[in-house]
């Protein structure tokens, strides 16, 4: 098993940890929202929002190697499009010329701003699931109304997730261990057949717990809501979070 | 494809999660409507099944390594309406657990890879299937729908990359289409040697499945 790494810090014991899912939810999407909905934010606003990330990770004693290096899944689709993003701003000092794209000092800062800005939403993110183990995670989206059966599918997903993870692991092991590099080309119909092995054992080991589910006397559908009250911190934390949020939006033209 | 956040605008991403949440909705309305009980574990091991076989990736050129997607795989499997919700969940999943494809963009995502990415890309087998009916149509059929699946899906980001302001068209179309011209082509050899083998070593599990 190599992914525990998906939420290694989410049973950490941190004041944070112990909060209320549903406040963290809540703060953590507006927060979300507010750094992807703000267009052009102004060096407080980024400062401010990278402060807080900083600070939550200190407190939450979740390492920042870790942050930047899950933040890293951004890079492919950012990482492209900021590049194409920089080749079209025209204004600014000329800094490389391909063809008829020009690069320019402007261009470079508005790129790396733009990667900026979704790297902050990435890290409050991972943060949230580093915080709040899946399954309490769903009972909190669970009491925030999303259908039953809805969360019902997402935990048989989350379920059965890392038990075929393993199972697709050890089926390329096998193969890389059989298999010499080979032509390239060969790869993607090879693929394919494991993709064709995976499915079926997936496909029948699903068969075989409907079977059980239904033999053990399985209602259909059924997820228990635990709503239990707000405490103090859980009110003064989603307080403190929302006026530091609101107030940095205020500021975003700085 | 996964767009990340910061990448869309407000108008952009809030209509387009609205219209993804609708669908969604309408898709599981019609799901609860139907005999679900033996259906539940299938839907919820389909999605991680999409999820771990995204896990295997083949080496490509240069280092870089290319894996599969699965939205016609499933589409076709299990009939549209299920297929969508299954790579609906996986793509929140991959967006509250790893931070694959941003929040805000979550409806977007669903909208272009679950939508059009595979239940356009299935309707696109249909037609296909229909037009030229027989077995030996098959391999075909498979290829030109998950091809058209994963150019649909990039055509549709650039367009909302557009929309949203960020990227001009003329600059983000040519080179979306461009780079997914060669994923489109993985993705189609991957789904049609998957779904060929299945037809060939377990030909009944794809009649209980219906397509």
């Amino acid at each position: 098993m190599h992914h525990s790494y998906l939420d290694k810090f989410a049973r950490g014991n941190s004041l944070i940890h112990h909060l209320d899912d549903r406040v963290k939810l809540v703060v953590t999407f507006f927060a979300v929202i507010l750094i992807a909905s703000t267009p052009q934010p102004g060096k407080i606003f980024i400062g401010g929002m990278a402060a807080i990330v900083l600070f939550l990770s200190l407190f939450a004693r979740i390492p920042l190697g870790y942050l930047l290096a899950r933040s890293a899944i951004i890079l492919p689709f950012s990482g492209f499009a900021a590049v194409t993003y920089a080749f079209t701003i025209p204004e600014g000092r000329v800094l490389l010329q391909i063809g008829s794209y020009v690069l320019t000092s402007h261009a470079v800062e508005m790129g790396a701003f733009l990667l900026l800005r979704s790297g902050l939403a990435v890290c409050f993110m991972i943060i949230l699931i580093n915080t709040c183990p899946f399954d309490r995670l769903l009972s909190a989206l669970r009491s925030l109304k999303v259908p039953a059966l809805f969360i019902l599918l997402l935990a048989f997903f989350y379920r059965f997730l890392y038990l075929l993870w393993d199972e697709a692991e050890r089926m390329q092991r096998a193969r890389n261990l059989r298999y010499f590099g080979g032509r390239w080309k060969q790869q993607p119909a090879l693929l394919g057949r494991l993709v064709t092995a995976l499915f079926i054992r997936s496909y029948e080991r699903s068969e075989r717990v409907a079977l059980a589910m239904q033999a053990r006397g399985w209602d259909g559908e059924s997820w228990p809501i635990k709503v239990s009250p707000l405490a103090h911190k859980d009110i003064l934390y989603s307080l403190i979070g929302m006026t530091l949020l609101i107030s940095l939006w205020m500021l975003r033209r700085f | 494809m996964h767009i990340p956040d910061g990448f869309l605008d407000a108008k952009t991403w809030l209509s387009l999660s609205i219209l993804s949440g609708g669908i969604l909705a309408g898709a599981l309305k019609g799901l609860k409507a139907g005999r679900i009980r033996g259906r539940i574990p299938l839907i919820g091991m389909t999605a991680a099944f999409v999820f771990a076989a995204q896990m295997l990736n083949f080496p490509i050129a240069g280092g870089t390594s290319g894996h599969f997607m699965g939205g016609v795989f499933c589409c076709i499997l299990l009939g549209p309406m299920t297929g969508f919700i299954t790579m609906s969940m996986v793509l929140i999943v991959q967006c509250l657990l790893f931070q694959d494809g941003g929040l805000t963009a979550l409806g977007a995502n669903i909208f272009n890879m679950a939508f059009l990415g595979s239940v356009c890309g299935f309707y696109v087998y249909l037609f296909f299937r229909l037009m030229f009916w027989g077995d030996r149509t098959r391999p075909f059929a498979y290829a030109l729908a998950s091809w058209f699946s994963v150019m649909l899906a990039a055509a549709a980001a650039s367009f909302e990359l557009a929309f949203s302001g960020t990227i001009p068209l003329k600059v983000v179309l040519p080179a979306m289409l461009g780079v997914h011209t060669i994923i489109g082509v993985g993705e189609a050899i991957v789904t049609t040697v998957a779904l060929m083998t299945l037809w060939k070593i377990r030909p009944e599990l794809m009649k209980v499945l219906k397509y």
